[in-house]
């Protein structure tokens, strides 16, 4: 294997083309380096409200605001200066597309798609300098949708007695 | 003898031995009772509202099915209470905490007056579960409470105010989670709908009966039966 490199880069005009690859690939920065996007993590907020018991006439008949959560997969870095969040929760029938980076610097991108592949209404969304450095928002929010009959099936599968849906969100945030 | 009340999602729940109860968990905020008290947004408005809101008005429900603000009857199919003009924020809807505060002749405030509950904006305060309110035997709804950000150690004087659901632990105010350094939504439309930190690093001590004096305020305890 060594002896038939040594006969080709022996040839002249294969000398230059192993001289120009060599030379192109060592000034490309290596995988990681010059890294500025950071990794994003995706976490749905399921908002509800529960009717407590007990309350006294007059008194406030239901909690304060709360959440649960389920968290999407983790993203990856498929080229330099992107990062890539693809996944799905349990109790949504959708697939998010989540890109920071791939649209410009900064830039970045939601896409939720239907069980058919459509984007959802509203989507995609873009969000410009979405966490640059010294901005003073460290995470992207984002409402989702929600139609009566999947309200219904989330209060049912997910929630507790007594507890009513109120939002769902997407919250965006880096991993640093 | 110190004893565990109970156990929320992996959070022990503890009386101590000094009568406190103690536990760690994360933060969620809740933007309920601010109704521009004290100059700060409101949390909840109709959409025709101009001016800023704390809260988006979705986890106050709607038509129908109010649960988050005050309305004429009472009830979740009531009409929500609108803040007139001689009220801090004109146009807005009011927002209820647990706790009930008076007048300053110590009178009851009647149920539409946007000064009967608890700022969130500009009050540190505390919301616990029905498992520690009806756990121990001190009055918990008005009590003092010490809560303490373990990550840098920032701790804030804060009072007990609102009730939240059975199977959630960790819930303070705006104003609590600027003082102990929790993202509060800054620079978000809604920050009460941002924010918040969900790892277990918050620590929670409260005083039942012991009535919360906060910014000189003394807040009264409110039993709960």
């Amino acid at each position: 294997m060594l002896s038939l490199l040594a006969a080709l880069v022996g040839r002249p005009l294969t000398r230059l083309i192993f001289c120009l690859a060599v030379c192109g690939f060592a000034s490309l920065p290596a995988q990681g380096e010059n890294e500025v996007t950071p990794a994003i993590v995706g976490v749905i907020r399921y908002h509800f409200r529960e009717r407590l018991e007990g309350v006294k006439p007059g008194g406030k008949q239901y909690s304060a605001p709360a959440y649960e959560t389920e968290t999407l997969p983790a993203s990856t870095a498929p080229s330099n200066g992107q990062q890539v969040l693809e996944g799905k929760v349990a109790h949504l029938p959708y697939k998010f597309v989540i890109n920071l980076g791939g649209k410009g610097a900064g830039t970045l991108e939601v896409k939720i798609l239907t069980a058919d592949g459509k984007p959802l209404r509203g989507y995609p969304k873009t969000v410009a300098n979405a966490f640059a450095q010294g901005a003073e928002a460290t995470s992207q929010d984002f409402e989702i949708p929600v139609t009566p009959g999947l309200r219904a099936k989330i209060e049912k599968g997910f929630l507790e007695k007594n507890q009513h849906l109120t939002q769902v969100q997407l919250i965006v945030q880096t991993s640093q | 003898m110190s004893r565990i009340i109970g156990n929320i999602k992996g959070s022990d729940i503890v009386e101590e031995d000094d009568g406190s109860v103690t536990f760690t968990a994360g933060a969620q905020l809740d933007g309920d009772g601010a109704n521009g008290q004290f100059g700060q947004p409101p949390c909840y408005a109709p959409k025709s509202y101009s001016g800023p809101t704390l809260d988006i008005l979705a986890n106050a429900g709607g038509p129908g099915d109010w649960y988050g603000v005050v309305t004429d009857t009472g009830e979740d199919d009531g009409r929500p209470i609108v803040q007139g003009a001689n009220d801090p924020c004109p146009g807005a809807y009011v927002s209820a905490t647990s706790l009930y505060l008076p007048d300053n002749d110590g009178k009851p405030l009647p149920s539409s007056s946007p000064f009967k509950y608890v700022d969130s904006a500009t009050v540190p305060f505390v919301v616990v579960p029905p498992m520690i309110i009806n756990g121990v035997a001190g009055v918990v709804m008005g009590c003092r409470a010490v809560v303490t950000n373990t990550k840098n150690n920032k701790s804030v004087e804060a009072v007990v105010a609102d009730g939240g659901p059975r199977n959630k632990l960790g819930e303070i105010s705006l104003a609590c989670a600027k003082a102990i350094g929790v993202p509060a939504g800054e620079g978000a439309k809604h920050p009460a709908n941002s924010g918040g930190v969900d790892a277990h690093i918050i620590h929670y001590q409260l005083f039942p009966g012991t009535a919360a004096v906060v910014n000189g305020v003394t807040y009264p305890l409110q039993p709960s039966s």
